[in-house]
């Protein structure tokens, strides 16, 4: 049996991804943030134990639109692979809490269809207007280039308990794809401080994980000083429909454990609330206990401590 | 305007149009011949090869990174129901899930046996299969990553291949069955989706010449079904705790829901059931209505402990891949 990366794959992919989300969509499909510090536990999180991650679609083709709304949120409908998603968020790069309803349909370029259960559902069209606009972009030696028009059909969206909600007919959208190889000579990307301090070891990182059947919850924080992030990731699987919450802020936080690894502290800045507490007992069990929490969309006062998360801590030797 | 100018032209003419013809013809055969031919050695070469401590030092194949990147949008999915009912006679109640199985040669646990591989400088691999009833009466069906890495660029391992059905602490109670013939589903082979995760080998005689269903008997398969069912899983897992000497069950375990990540690569969903099999475990069968039909096969988990497995549905694709082994003569 292989062994997988677990959650934070996909969520981390859907909210780091240099073509993932909505927001990519909208910002010319830019990366968003710059890549997380590296870590054991990261790493831990991100790849199998043994022979690498899960499959990933080729970044083929990335489609869809970002819709006005009145409330806080922002909702945007774009393909990953063969999936279509749903996006409602709050927050920017610093901070950031969002729910991702994910859908089977059809998810062409041209073409945006699926059902997301009781929640609502998409049916739109591409349409590039009368005058051709392409913009370009060169990131990481490749031409992301875009495709802008309006997508025409139906959108209808209500989260649970109404926190969000959308029907439009109409929304400024785009197509992007990844093009040919380029150069970027005038600009280097990191300078060779942020080069060392991008592969710098955290200070201390943590990774907690609870799981009952194939839904699960993850909270990972990293303390790197000014590089420090925070994330919350839960999973969760209904027949036709995954539903994937993520809560991020990226600034430093308080995260203390003690040098024999048999206790720490944890209390994250917003969006988070409250700390969590790790105790490790001679016997070899542990607790993760405490008020930590966080608010996401759909889901108010999301519990993230309790007997149930498996913990992992690191600190530097 | 083309000028007939006597028989040598007319001559170069047939001969260029018997050349294309023949390549035509050469590619459809070739097309439709899916599946890849081994020079596996004889049943009594493959007994004197795979001795107790090559069987014991394999270990679980696994897919690597390469396998998957070039995921694409393939359909996949469901039609008609289907059923090929078993030949094996049904297993008896048993205990609590995830236990060893104390008699692997007990009818209805016999089906179930080891791939074993060689894998030059890297070793020994292993995996799990399940004897399927076939017209050829000698089809394995495992996972497709323990037979090929996956996607267009992934490469097929098939150097001494064997299956041990039954294996029981360097035991082979029903002889060794080389494996002759290999195939993936079609997507597996072209995008490495993990929703399409599953293989089929034909195996030869075994040292006393017998065909693989009529040693061991043979579980009947079923596609296209609905996902809510309640397996009996299957399978030799080798990583600790376990060592992959003795064959494992998790017995009447519930369809849990699918993979969050099963969403965004092509293929119809995959399935989750609770059961903490790890290494080895791949390719073990998922069966249905008490044991007597194959509807999944294990193909991965996560690596916290609380992890389901992981399995293929078994929809259209695998019903021609079955289809293809079972045509194998």
């Amino acid at each position: 049996m292989k062994r997988q990366l677990p959650l934070l794959g996909l969520a981390l992919a859907l909210a780091l991804g240099p073509a993932s989300s909505a927001i990519a969509i909208a910002s010319q499909g830019l990366p968003l943030l710059p890549p997380l510090p590296k870590s054991a536990v990261l790493e831990r999180g991100l790849h199998s134990t043994q022979h690498g991650g899960p499959v990933r679609p080729d970044p083929l083709f990335r489609s869809g639109f970002v819709a006005a709304t009145k409330g806080p949120y922002e909702v945007g409908v774009s393909t990953y692979g063969s999936g279509l998603y749903l996006e409602v968020w709050r927050g920017g790069k610093k901070q950031r809490t969002a729910t991702t309803y994910l859908a089977r349909g059809v998810a062409q370029p041209q073409r945006l269809q699926a059902t997301f259960g009781k929640f609502g559902r998409v049916s739109m069209r591409f349409h590039r207007g009368r005058i051709r606009r392409v913009t370009k972009h060169c990131v990481f030696g490749r031409f992301l280039v875009k495709q802008h028009g309006v997508f025409v059909g139906n959108l209808r969206f209500r989260g649970e308990g109404g926190y969000a909600s959308v029907q439009i007919h109409r929304a400024k959208g785009g197509i992007l794809r990844v093009g040919k190889r380029c150069h970027v000579r005038r600009h280097r990307l990191f300078s060779p401080e942020e080069l060392e301090e991008l592969f710098a070891k955290p200070d201390a990182a943590m990774l907690s994980i609870a799981r009952e059947g194939v839904d699960s919850t993850a909270l990972l924080a990293i303390d790197a000083g000014k590089r420090s992030a925070f994330y919350a990731i839960d999973e969760e699987t209904r027949p036709k429909l995954a539903i994937i919450r993520l809560a991020m802020a990226r600034k430093p936080g308080r995260v203390q454990i003690n040098e024999s690894i048999t206790s720490g502290t944890l209390a994250p800045p917003a969006p988070f609330h409250g700390s969590g507490r790790y105790r490790a007992f001679p016997d070899g069990s542990s607790t993760w206990s405490g008020s930590l929490s966080v608010n996401f969309p759909g889901a108010p006062h999301f519990p993230l401590t309790g007997p149930s998360f498996e913990t992992l801590l690191e600190v530097p030797f | 305007m083309i000028v007939w100018a006597g028989g040598a032209q007319r001559a170069l003419v047939l001969a260029a149009a018997l050349f294309v013809l023949t390549f035509l013809l050469a590619y459809a055969a070739g097309t439709a011949a899916a599946g890849v031919w081994m020079k596996g050695p004889a049943a009594g070469e493959a007994a004197r090869f795979w001795t107790p401590a090559r069987m014991r030092a394999a270990k679980p194949l696994e897919v690597g990174e390469e396998g998957g990147r070039a995921a694409r949008i393939v359909e996949g999915g469901h039609g008609e129901p289907r059923r090929i009912p078993p030949l094996a006679a049904r297993p008896g109640e048993f205990g609590d899930d995830f236990v060893e199985v104390p008699d692997p040669t007990a009818p209805g646990f016999a089906v179930h046996g080891v791939l074993f591989v060689d894998l030059g400088f890297f070793g020994y691999g292993r995996c799990s299969g399940t004897a399927v009833r076939s017209p050829n009466r000698s089809v394995v069906i495992t996972a497709a990553h323990c037979i090929h890495s996956g996607s267009r660029f992934g490469r097929w391992y098939r150097s001494r291949a064997a299956f041990v059905p039954a294996y029981r602490f360097g035991q082979r109670p029903f002889g060794i069955f080389p494996v002759r013939w290999v195939d993936t589903t079609k997507e597996w082979r072209d995008s490495g989706s993990e929703n399409f995760d599953v293989g089929a080998m034909v195996v030869g005689r075994n040292e006393s010449g017998k065909a693989l269903t009529e040693a061991v008997g043979g579980t009947g398969i079923a596609w296209n079904l609905k996902p809510q069912q309640t397996f009996d899983v299957h399978g030799y897992p080798a990583e600790p705790p376990f060592d992959g000497e003795t064959q494992r069950l998790c017995a009447g375990t519930r369809f849990l829901g699918h993979d969050p990540n099963s969403f965004i690569v092509p293929g119809p969903l995959n399935l989750a059931v609770t059961c903490q099999l790890n290494g080895g475990a791949s390719g073990g069968g998922w069966m249905i209505e008490g044991g007597e039909t194959l509807n999944s096969v294990t193909d991965y988990g996560y690596f916290d402990e609380a992890s389901p497995a992981y399995g293929s549905y078994f929809g259209k694709e695998v019903a021609r891949l079955y289809g293809r082994a079972g045509a194998v003569r």
